[in-house]
């Protein structure tokens, strides 16, 4: 049997049912020939979404994988906060035993301005780490 | 999340070309995206920062391919499992001028099949296309432009060999 031929009209309008699995023998032997129409058809197809479903209980799957994620990042903050108790400890300890802890407070008495920077740093960093551990929280809340 | 799941699905399904294991490519940009979330200051809109992400998933799934590609001798069975062969029920749904489009579209080079399914499947303007990959505007023209020339001259050489055994 001869293919019938298409105008471009009539080829445009085949182009949707064609992509959804009609066979039309005659649309491609129009689209061989016709630089715009086949434009179209490719232009068409690449709008038509790739046919996917989301799978059924998707979300719980994935939700119930997050407290583990959270919790990890709970752990790394943790860490944190054990490393720098730790290394704030050992400098404690190396101070009052090596006696410079005296000679630090008589320095740091007679010069207020060291007190009151030293407390602002660690005023800031208090709020940092209070920040960070909200954060945290409302994430894992979420 | 229940509004982002299908674009996260089949934008996976078009970048990977492939319908199984989606799941669990899926997963992992939820997931990247829950831990990136804490550090997101709302410059961008969600859904550009979530397509950023499935773009990422999906490159590091073709890297992965790849790289047991070159571990594995290749034989059908590794070809298989790179291109995976989708289920006959789809094949028969699709038109012959689709499938033949989609392995071209597997061809092309990541960042071209990124831009082309931006701009067609996702309808995305060429601003966000540059906000989502970090790209200058001209870079994603160029791309657009190129990749949908080489699947015009894959379509035409097609439709030659269709028309004698079509």
């Amino acid at each position: 049997m001869q293919n019938e031929v298409l105008s471009c009209g009539e080829a445009r309008r085949r182009i949707p049912e064609y992509l959804r699995g009609e066979p039309c023998p005659s649309l491609l032997s129009h689209l061989a020939r016709c630089e715009a129409c086949l434009e179209a058809c490719l232009e068409t197809a690449l709008a038509t979404p790739a046919a996917t479903k989301v799978p059924e209980g998707f979300q719980e799957r994935v939700l119930g994988q997050l407290p583990v994620a959270a919790s990890a990042e709970m752990r790394n903050c943790v860490w944190t906060l054990a490393a720098v108790a730790v290394s704030f400890a050992a400098l404690a300890l190396r101070l009052w035993y090596g006696g410079e802890i005296f000679v630090f407070a008589a320095a740091v008495i007679q010069r207020p301005a060291i007190l009151a920077a030293s407390a602002g740093i660690e005023t800031v960093l208090a709020l940092l780490w209070l920040w960070r551990a909200l954060e945290a929280a409302r994430s894992m809340s979420q | 999340m229940g509004r982002y799941e299908p674009m996260v699905f089949r934008m996976l399904a078009r970048l990977t070309g492939q319908r199984e294991g989606l799941e669990d490519l899926a997963q992992e940009v939820f997931l990247r995206l829950y831990r990136a979330l804490p550090h997101f200051r709302g410059m961008a809109k969600v859904s550009t920062f979530l397509y950023r992400i499935v773009v990422n998933v999906a490159n590091d799934e073709w890297r992965r391919r790849l790289e047991s590609q070159r571990l594995v001798p290749i034989d059908d069975e590794a070809l298989a499992r790179v291109h995976p062969v989708p289920d006959p029920e789809h094949l028969l749904q699709r038109s012959e001028f689709r499938k033949v489009l989609e392995t071209a579209m597997e061809q092309l080079p990541e960042r071209d099949r990124t831009i082309l399914i931006l701009y067609y499947q996702e309808e995305r303007s060429y601003k966000e296309i540059v906000e989502i990959l970090d790209l200058p505007m001209g870079t994603v023209k160029t791309h657009l432009f190129r990749a949908r020339e080489r699947l015009k001259t894959a379509m035409k050489e097609w439709l030659v060999t269709c028309k004698t055994k079509c």
